[in-house]
């Protein structure tokens, strides 16, 4: 049984099909990486997977169970914790408290226990802080704990949002291009992390427009557009492929980048 | 320890020696306006719980203080009920009343809000000025004795003074053991980025549901201690100015700043009665009032950043017309 099989997924808004008929499978330890030019449905993907949107048809198995319907609270408790595409870090808050959130989910005391000092909290807390430390580490953030999450340098921030995703201790990471905005030494480090976190968790969808991000640390690779896979493969067969070649750089031919525009 | 001292904490810690040794140095006449300062920490900290932390602006919190009030002086008038039993029924009736406002929030955002809470509170407002059989209308309910505790009876203002105080204080601790919780990092999340929220697997309504109970309860605990300060209540004293006072004590001592509301609240409690000895400019108090409303509403969204540019888009873009990206 694959990991994550997305089945006949297909959203509508209005009279745009914005995700259309797709098909395709992660295996366990697997970066799967979803690429297309900008409108192909690559956000609206993992909007769906996160139940922020529910699919008109279709459906999302996550060892085998199926996701939709369920609502993203629903969704993280199963095993899925993403990022976003333009960062959305809680901006007042603390590095600490970002990554304190992201666990929010497993810290098993509620709202009224949260109003006193009380024994169940105070061990909750003392869990939760020392585990959020071990996080910060693994993201290079351990020194800016207590630093508002906005006052980061934009990289580290992209880092603060992948280490909140992970306090979630998901089965799947979903990021939402992570390189975008870094210049190419740090998307060199990137690249290597993210390959890394397959020690955390049992696979990675990843949506870069950096192909050399891409092809570097994917496993399989789906190509989107106009919301339908043309293609899915290896990095060395989709480079090859015709179609991805005219869709990303039309008839003309050109550069790798002209995928950002 | 360490985590103890900060600066808001030696504030707060100052304000409140301040405060202790106050009744000995002050004329009763002095003494009563800071027990109105006392009061109105405890409401305004009520409201900076709900907007500070939980970035909700209510315009009509001067509600729950009426409940709180009302519910006091009703029991006392038909029932005889002393303050020690109607402290429970207050907690209950003015926290149903915070769940009822919180259920319409799940679904709007922005100027709705400031619609909704006006409303509420002018709704809540005309239940008391017309269901005569309970609250006596617009007459209002007269000689409400001082607070009675377990046979105890208040018989000065120093003693009603201090009793405030402890609430005061034990308002100030409950907001920080909230707010340094998980239900008070969820809520400042939600108020951060309520879509980030979500991803995160926080569920967005019952935590708008509580953080309205809680701040309601704490309100109507003020209004229910001012019907006994006061000694009488009537409808015109809960009106819409009465909650643009309260926002105008959280945004100057500051949003999610707890102690700093301490120092907004005697601000505002004392300024007026200064200001009451120039009479023409006491005149002009609407007019700040509106000013305060209208910028309170274009700041609406960057609570407590202020930052201007999301501000303008919050005011002219409806939230849910924006995209998940
Ligand atoms: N909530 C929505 N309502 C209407 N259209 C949407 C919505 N979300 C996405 N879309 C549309 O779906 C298409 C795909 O968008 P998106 O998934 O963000 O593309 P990508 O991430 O691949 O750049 C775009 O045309 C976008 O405008
Ligand atoms: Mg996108």
């Amino acid at each position: 049984m694959p990991l994550l099989e997305v089945k006949d997924l297909t959203i509508r808004f209005g009279g745009l099909v914005a995700v259309d008929n797709l098909s395709f499978t992660m295996e366990k330890g697997q970066v799967v990486a979803l690429i297309g030019p900008n409108g192909a449905g690559k956000t609206t993907v993992i909007n769906l997977l996160t139940g922020f949107y529910t699919p008109n048809e279709g459906e999302v198995r996550l060892n085998g169970e199926n996701l939709v319907g369920m609502s993203t609270d629903q969704v993280v408790e199963k095993g899925l914790s993403r990022t976003f595409q333009n960062i959305r870090l809680f901006s007042n808050m603390s590095v600490e408290d970002n990554i304190l959130i992201g666990m929010q989910h497993r810290i098993e005391y509620g709202a009224f226990l949260s109003l006193f000092p009380n024994s169940k909290k105070n061990h909750w807390e003392k869990e939760a802080k020392a585990e959020t430390l071990e996080i910060l580490k693994k993201v290079g953030l351990e020194d800016s704990l207590s630093e508002k999450s906005t006052s980061l340098p934009y990289g580290k921030q992209r880092k603060l949002e992948i280490g909140r995703a992970l306090a979630a201790h998901p089965k799947i990471l979903l990021l939402d291009e992570p390189a975008a905005g870094m210049n190419p030494a740090e998307k060199q480090e990137l690249s290597t992390f993210i390959r890394s976190l397959l020690n955390e968790v049992d696979g990675i969808l990843l949506i870069e427009h950096d192909m050399k991000v891409v092809m570097s640390i994917s496993d399989k690779i789906v190509v989107l557009n106009h919301g339908a896979k043309i293609c899915e493969g290896t990095p060395a067969e989709v480079q090859n492929n015709p179609e991805v070649i005219e869709a990303y750089l039309g008839k003309k031919g050109g550069h790798h980048d002209v995928a950002r525009g | 320890m360490k985590k103890l001292l900060t600066p808001k904490n030696i504030t707060f810690a100052i304000i409140m020696v301040g405060m202790a040794i106050a009744p000995l140095l002050t004329s009763p006449y002095s003494l009563r306006i800071l027990i109105t300062a006392e009061l109105n920490m405890i409401f305004a900290m009520s409201l900076n719980l709900l907007m500070g932390i939980g970035g909700t602006v209510s315009f009509g919190h001067a509600a729950f203080y009426s409940i709180g009030a009302y519910t006091t002086a009703c029991l006392w008038y038909h029932f005889k009920w002393a303050y020690s039993t109607s402290f429970l029924l207050v907690i209950l009736i003015t926290g149903l009343a915070g769940l009822l406002l919180a259920l319409p929030m799940s679904r709007i955002t922005g100027r709705y809000v400031t619609i909704i809470t006006l409303s509420f509170a002018e709704i809540v407002n005309l239940i008391i000025k017309n269901w005569d059989k309970v609250t006596l209308g617009q007459m209002g309910i007269v000689g409400i004795p001082s607070i009675n505790l377990f046979g105890f009876k208040f018989t000065n203002k120093i003693q009603f003074f201090y009793f405030t105080l402890i609430f005061v204080i034990l308002t100030y601790i409950i907001m920080n053991w909230l707010v340094n919780s998980k239900l008070g990092r969820n809520l400042q999340a939600m108020r951060d980025d309520s879509i980030a929220a979500e991803a995160m697997g926080i569920k967005l309504f019952p935590n708008k549901v509580i953080v309205f109970t809680i701040s309601a309860i704490f309100a109507g605990i003020a209004g229910s201690l001012y019907a006994h300060l006061m000694t009488y209540v009537e409808p015109s004293t809960f009106n819409a100015n009465l909650s643009f006072n309260c926002i105008s004590i959280v945004v100057i001592g500051g949003l999610g700043n707890f102690s700093g509301t301490l120092i907004g609240s005697l601000f505002l409690s004392i300024l007026p009665e200064y200001l009451r000895r120039f009479d023409f400019l006491f005149k002009y108090r609407m007019i700040a009032y509106g000013l305060v409303l209208v910028i309170v509403m274009w700041l609406n969204h960057s609570i407590p950043g202020g930052k201007l540019k999301e501000a303008v888009k919050g005011f002219f873009v409806r939230k849910d017309k924006m995209e998940v990206a």
